[in-house]
């Protein structure tokens, strides 16, 4: 299905910080869970299987927003193209950061202690 | 359609007929003596809103005199603790609840239609319900302090100290039903605010010329829609739990005090830039038209404003950071704590680059005053907020007056400093006079001199270890002097606002003309303006038009732009595309009525006597409120009534559009957002409780209903769905035969969601589970009452749908009231249908 225009725009131009806080509940959730339901003791390369799915999000995340960055807005006047196009590949860049800054903490801090 | 702001400059020629213009101020007139209750107009209902924000300022404000005073000196017995706890529960509360979300919600009520070039927001009678609802339960709210039954726990009201075993009282009700609802009117605001800004912009104004507050507003609208859910859903849970003791945050039986930390400041962090983020928005333009250039880095400004509103709801367990969360959940909050440091940091420099390019900027007006001082504050509120979202460092402060001086410092900083300056800044926009620069310096340095003099003090008595919220206190070396000092700057704080309102009162004048365009600003407010907001409505070609467009001032007031006067004899508006702002059909608008204030009095009266237990008075007052809603939409939905009218230089545009590009169908879209938000704060809820009670969740299959329950209950939704499709299509192809069939299956299909209802809640009824033994009962029979409260507000516009058919007001052409009835049952389907998925399916998950 075709999304109208406006739809489309909008959507495009919110997508980064979209995808920034769909990951954001993502990991949250995740390590919430396993820190609640500790499981598994299994480590792999020093960290263990939840820092990994937490990369492994953060990968996931980085690649929807790189699918993101490839979509064109659609509206008819150039200038509001330009403006949307610029717009959502800053916002992008931006939800990138956060996501690499957020993913980073698992190499510095332990998951559950605290808890 | 070609784009008007390129090819169109003048679509209409002078001199205009004669009586044009005066058909317009008729249409547009305000109704006087007891009428004046009924206005709808923004212009009106904005500064109804404004004034009454300001009242509950100056209300809360007294109450922190009365502390302050009570702090004066160690030992005080002024006021004794129980009056203590209510004054500072009320005081926050009514600051941040009745003050701040509704002032900045006012502002952009007053301000918006002007800026974005429309004759009024989309939905005036909506604005008018939300004001008087707001203004009507609000002061009922507050009188609470006058009999001793104000709130007690707290802004935040954490339980346990608020739930039935320690607040039995009706206190803490009065908050959780008084301020609850209070929140139906934020969200109202929101959904006007977003349909207005992207839908009823003037024509050429695409999103990239927007002026950079009206981006402010859309971003904040956006985050209540978002936020205000969750303290919705959780003040629902709270008074639920009070009421028949559904134990959702009681330890004992498998509940978390947590919960109800998690839903507050999952509302409560992004309030916080809800409304600064206005705030900045206003400096925005406060600080160009002061300087006379275009802000500096626009698009990085937008793009601040953007990614603050979202980043902003990545830090709300920054305040539960002393509650043992796991470390590294800590540190994805502090991580999005630095990253929406970058948007915030945008915005600075923009508005210090733009200072220095600056044109003109000398002598310092009274706006500018204000902004330099929310630059001063809000920097020092923002140092300080680094230091407590350093986790160790925030164990010490926590709870203590450090903690007070950072968030007045923010918030005095972010909030009132921007806002008093918009309020020098935008009254010549409203005022035949602007108000007194002499007075403005006067309060502004009393304000400037009393807010450090007040809050710097306590980042001391903080640190020496005077906790927040004692009604008193020892004679400790040191604390009584500092306490002293504050206690002196407070009042210097409430002469300077004294010295607002006595400006005010000499110097503020609504009505027109208004004393014009003062500052030499660019953008469309300042357009010549009455009750109908402005003569013609311009073609505009940048973000400031009036410094790029000369003579658009005298152009727009002769109606040379569109729409001159009035196409259909009524009120009306122009609604644009949402990107390009193309112009796509006519708006007709209602004009003033009684129905909107009397359903603001029926809600307000049904929440308010619910708190007090007076049951029977309640619905009684909910009966009224349901009529005039009933009375209120009957007149909507008016359909093709009206042929398609020139608006001018040839552009021929409908009146009245149904199908995705109307602006009801937009407004429902974000009202199940708001829907979706709520339950999906439930699910939140459900999850959570299962991570620290698994316990009581079922231990076997057999205690949970068998599966042919909710399949049936499934069945039943989905069935009822495809009758209201079914209606849909019919509707479209033949209308003209379908009015007795369409009649029986909506009716039908009303049955069956209600059936849906009932085979769930007898399922687990029959497999035993109460919701006053666990948690999980009471998070299961909570998903179920959500439920039926969706089905029963979908089951209620299915019979209204019905009786506009009976009345012969649905028909191919004339089925917004029909779409909206069939959208919002749509997401009340898959609602159910998702929280059947997870009631019976995530326990047999655990189970394997």
């Amino acid at each position: 299905m075709r999304l109208p225009v406006a739809t489309h725009d909008l959507l495009l131009l919110f997508a980064g910080p979209m995808v920034w806080a769909a990951h954001f509940v993502l990991i949250y959730g995740l390590n919430g869970i396993a820190c609640a339901r500790s499981g598994s003791a299994a480590r792999w390369g020093g960290l263990p299987w939840e820092a990994w799915a937490i990369v492994a999000a953060g990968a996931l995340a980085a690649a929807v927003l790189a699918a993101c960055a490839a979509a064109r807005p659609r509206s008819e006047s150039e200038h509001s193209r330009r403006f949307v196009r610029w717009t959502s590949l800053a916002l992008l860049a931006l939800a990138l950061l956060a996501i690499a800054w957020e993913t980073m903490a698992v190499l510095l801090v332990p998951a559950c202690s605290g808890a | 359609m070609s784009d008007p702001s390129a090819t169109v400059d003048y679509p209409n020629p002078l001199p205009r007929p004669p009586g044009e213009f005066e058909q317009l101020q008729r249409a547009w007139k305000p109704p006087t003596g007891i009428r004046l209750l009924t206005r709808v107009n923004n212009t009106y209902v904005g500064v109804y809103y404004v004034g009454t924000s300001l009242l509950f300022f100056l209300l809360a404000g007294v109450l922190a005199l009365v502390m302050r005073t009570q702090l004066a000196v160690p030992e005080n017995t002024l006021v004794g603790h129980d009056l203590y706890n209510q004054l500072f529960t009320m005081h926050g509360t009514v600051m941040m609840f009745l003050f701040a979300v509704p002032a900045v919600e006012a502002m952009g009520v007053l301000i918006l239609p002007n800026m974005l070039g429309a004759r009024d927001l989309p939905f005036p009678r909506l604005s008018m319900y939300a004001f008087w609802a707001y203004a009507i339960g609000g002061l009922i709210f507050f009188a609470t302090i006058f009999w001793g039954l104000a709130p007690r726990g707290g802004w935040f009201m954490y339980p346990p100290l608020t739930s039935y075993e320690y607040a039995p009282a009706d206190n803490a009700d009065w908050w959780l039903l008084g301020i609850g609802f209070i929140e139906i009117s934020a969200i109202a605001g929101a959904i006007e605010i977003v349909v207005g800004v992207l839908r009823t912009r003037a024509p050429g104004m695409t999103l990239g010329r927007m002026p950079v507050y009206a981006w402010s507003m859309l971003v904040i609208a956006g985050m209540i829609i978002f936020a205000f859910p969750a303290i919705i859903l959780g003040t629902l849970l709270l008074e639920i739990e009070r009421s028949f003791q559904w134990p959702f945050f009681v330890a004992a039986k498998g509940g978390d005090p947590l919960l109800w930390q998690h839903l507050f400041w999952f509302f409560g962090h992004p309030e916080v830039y809800i409304i600064f983020l206005p705030a900045a928005g206003m400096v925005s333009m406060i600080i160009p038209a002061m300087a006379g250039t275009p802000l500096v880095g626009y698009r990085l400004v937008v793009l601040a404003l953007v990614g603050a509103g979202f980043l902003s709801f990545g830090l709300w367990v920054h305040h539960m950071f002393t509650t043992g969360i796991p470390q590294l959940s800590l540190s994805f909050f502090s991580a999005a704590s630095m990253a929406v440091s970058i948007p915030s940091g945008i915005q600075v420099f923009a508005w210090i680059a733009t200072l220095a390019a600056a044109k003109r900027l000398r002598p310092l007006k009274v706006p500018m005053l204000f902004v330099l001082g929310f630059f001063f504050i809000f920097v020092l509120g923002g140092l300080t907020g680094v230091m407590v979202a350093v986790v160790p460092f925030d164990w010490q402060a926590h709870d203590s007056y450090f903690i007070v001086a950072h968030l007045h410092y923010v918030l005095i900083g972010g909030m009132v400093f921007p806002l008093f300056g918009a309020l020098y800044y935008w009254t010549p926009y409203i005022s035949r006079k602007a108000l007194s620069e002499r007075m403005g310096q006067w309060a502004f340095w009393l304000m400037f001199v009393g807010v450090n003099l007040t809050f710097f003090p306590m980042h001391l008595t903080g640190l020496m270890g005077m906790p927040r919220r004692v009604y008193t206190y020892a004679d400790y070396p040191g604390w009584a002097e500092l306490n002293l000092l504050s206690t002196g700057g407070a009042f210097l704080i409430a002469a300077g606002v004294l010295v607002v309102v006595v400006d005010m009162a000499l110097h503020l004048r609504i009505g027109n003309p208004n004393a014009g365009n003062v500052w030499g600003a660019g953008t469309l407010e300042w357009l010549p303006n009455g009750d109908y907001g402005n003569r013609s409505i311009p073609i505009v070609h940048s973000r400031e038009p009036l410094w790029d467009q000369p003579g658009l001032s005298e152009d727009v007031k002769e109606g040379r732009y569109y729409l001159p006067g009035t196409a259909t004899g009524g009120r009306e508006t122009i609604v644009t595309s949402a990107i390009d702002a193309r112009p796509q059909y006519l708006l007709q608008m209602p004009g003033p009525g009684w129905s909107p204030l009397l359903a603001a009095v029926g809600t307000a009266g049904f929440f308010l006597l619910l708190t007090v237990k007076l049951v029977l008075p309640a619905l009684l007052f909910g009966a009224l409120a349901l009529a005039s809603v009933v009375w209120w939409l009957w007149g909507s939905d008016p359909g093709p009534s009206h042929p398609p009218v020139d608006v001018g230089g040839g552009l021929r545009l409908p009146v009245q559009m149904t199908g995705p590009d109307s602006h009801s169908w937009w407004a429902m879209v974000v009202l199940i957002l708001v829907c979706g938000s709520i339950f999906g704060s439930l699910v939140f809820s459900y999850l959570f409780l299962w991570t620290v009670s698994p316990d009581v969740w079922p231990t076997a299959v057999e205690a949970l209903p068998g599966l042919g329950s909710p399949a049936a209950s499934a069945g039943l939704l989905l069935a009822s769905a495809l009758g209201v499709r079914w209606c849909s299509r019919r509707l479209a192809a033949d209308p003209a035969r379908s009015a007795g069939p369409l009649r029986g299956v909506l009716a039908v299909a009303v049955l069956l969601l209600c059936a849906s209802l009932v085979v769930e809640v007898e399922a687990q009824q029959d497999a035993g589970l109460s919701p006053r033994e666990t948690a999980y009962g009471a998070v299961v029979y909570g998903l179920a009452a959500l439920q039926g409260l969706f089905v029963a507000i979908s089951a209620t516009m299915g019979l209204y749908t019905l009786a506009r058919s009976f009345a012969g007001m649905l028909s191919a052409q004339r089925r917004q009231t029909f779409d909206n009835t069939r959208l919002f049952w749509n997401y009340t389907v898959v609602q159910g249908l998702v929280a059947l998925a997870l009631v019976h399916g995530f326990p047999r998950l655990l189970l394997g």
